[in-house]
C-alpha cells in the first residue's frame, strides 16, 4: 500500500528519514513553509528558504523515489512584524506559480495576535486571487481552541472560501468537530507527546468517518518522527478497519485534497 | 454545539451519527480492554509518580497551586466520571478560555 506524508519539514530532518520513508511506502511528502526554529533577519532570507523547499529538497527526495511538494507562505510565528510580512508576501506569487508548489500555507495564527490575524487574512486573500490551495496551522496546546475559532470565523463569514479547498491542521477532539462540521478538511499530527497519538487519531476517525480527514506526522525539528504516520496506519489495522479504509484514509484522502490544482501527481486508486 | 438528530436504531444499523457516516470500531468493547489496558494503566502511574515526584521535592508547596497542576487535577475528575468524550473535556479545560489573553 502506498502511503502520502501530506506534513513534513524536510529542511530540518536528515537524508535518513527520506530512506525510511521510502522503506515504508511514502511516495509523495509536502512541506509547508514554516518557523524554522529562529526569526529571520531579512526577507531576503524567505526568499532563499522558499526556493530550498521548492528545488532543492525535491532533488533530495527524489533519489528515494519519493515526490516531493511544497507550500509558500509567511508563517504565523513571524507574522507579528506586519511590514516585513508584507514584503515577503510580495514575492509569493513568483513560488506560487511553479509546478510542485500546493499552494498558501503553513498559514495560520500563533499566539492569536491582532498583528497575526490581520497577516492571515492577507495571505487568504492572496490564495484566493491566485485560485490556491490553503493549508492552516492551527495553535500549539491551550492556543489551538481559541485560534481554531477565530480562523473559523473568518473563513466562514468571509463568504467566497470553498471549504473543500482548506484544510485545517493540528486538530484535536476539541477543535476538529467544528472544522468538519463547517466542510472543511481536517488533518490530525501524530506527535511523540504535544499533539494526537495514534490511538486518538484513529479513535476521531471513528467517531466523524473517513470523509475530509487526513493524518500527518508534520516531523519537524523538534521532538516529532516521520513513522508515526505509520504507528498510525497500524494502530488502523489492530484496530480491525479493512485495507480499502486505511488506504482511503492514508492515501486516496491526501490524493483528493492535494490534487484539485492538478499539479500533485499521484491519483487515487478508487 | 452539535445536535443529536438520529435515532437509535439508525446508530445501530447504519453508523450514523450526528456527525455523519462514522466508521464505528470493529472491536469489542472487552477487547478494546484487553488491547489498552496496561496502556490506560501506565498513563495513569506515570501521572500519578509525576506528582509525587513534585510533592517531596523542595518548595513543592509553591507549585501545589499552580493552575497547571490544579487543571490536572480537575482533568483526573473528568477521567473518573461518567460522561463520555473526556478528551474533548479535558482539552477544552486546558485551553486559553474566550476571554483570556493568549
Amino acid at each position: 500500500m502506498k502511503i502520502i506524508e501530506p506534513h513534513v519539514h524536510m529542511i530540518a530532518r536528515t537524508v535518513q528519514d527520506y530512506e525510511r520513508m521510502a522503506r515504508m511506502h511514502t511516495v509523495a511528502i509536502c512541506e509547508p513553509a514554516f518557523w524554522a526554529g529562529y526569526d529571520r533577519t531579512s526577507p531576503q532570507a524567505f526568499h532563499d528558504y522558499f526556493t530550498h523547499i521548492s528545488e532543492f529538497e525535491p532533488t533530495r527526495a527524489a533519489q528515494y523515489l519519493i515526490d516531493h511538494y511544497c507550500w509558500i507562505c509567511i508563517n504565523p510565528k513571524e507574522a507579528e512584524d506586519v511590514g516585513f510580512s508584507r514584503e515577503v508576501i510580495s514575492f509569493m506569487p513568483e513560488f506560487l506559480n511553479k509546478p510542485n508548489v500546493l499552494g498558501v500555507g503553513e498559514i495560520g495564527l500563533n499566539k492569536n495576535t491582532r498583528n497575526e490575524m490581520i497577516i492571515f487574512e492577507e495571505q487568504v486573500e492572496l490564495a484566493l486571487q491566485m485560485d490556491q490551495l490553503i493549508w492552516i496551522h492551527t495553535p500549539h496546546l491551550q492556543d489551538k481552541l481559541k485560534g481554531s475559532k477565530m480562523m473559523l470565523d473568518y473563513l466562514v463569514g468571509h463568504g467566497g472560501v470553498d471549504p473543500a479547498r482548506v484544510c485545517f491542521d493540528h486538530t484535536e477532539e476539541h477543535t476538529l468537530p467544528m472544522l468538519h462540521e463547517k466542510g472543511f478538511w481536517c488533518a490530525m499530527t501524530v506527535y511523540p507527546v504535544t499533539k494526537n497519538s495514534p490511538e486518538r487519531v484513529i479513535d476521531l476517525v471513528e467517531k466523524f468517518g473517513l470523509d475530509r480527514m487526513i493524518v500527518d506526522a508534520s516531523g519537524d525539528w523538534g521532538p516529532s518522527d516521520p513513522a508515526t504516520l505509520h504507528d498510525t496506519l497500524f494502530q488502523m489495522r489492530l484496530r480491525g478497519h479493512s485495507d480499502k479504509s486505511v488506504e482511503q484514509l492514508f492515501y486516496n484522502n491526501p490524493c483528493r485534497f492535494l490534487g484539485q490544482l492538478g499539479k500533485f501527481k499521484p491519483q487515487p486508486t478508487d | 454545539m452539535l445536535t443529536y438528530n438520529v435515532t437509535e436504531p439508525a446508530i445501530e444499523l447504519f453508523g450514523i451519527t450526528p456527525y455523519g457516516m462514522t466508521m464505528k470500531s470493529p472491536k469489542t468493547a472487552p477487547e478494546l480492554v484487553d488491547q489498552f489496558y496496561l496502556h490506560m494503566r501506565s498513563a495513569l502511574i506515570e501521572t500519578a509518580a509525576a506528582f509525587d515526584r513534585i510533592q517531596v521535592a523542595d518548595a513543592a508547596s509553591e507549585v501545589w497551586q499552580d493552575p497547571r497542576l490544579v487543571e490536572l487535577r480537575e482533568a483526573a475528575l473528568i477521567i473518573a466520571g461518567d460522561q463520555p468524550e473526556r478528551a474533548r473535556q479535558i482539552l477544552e479545560l486546558l485551553s486559553v478560555k474566550e476571554e483570556e489573553e493568549a
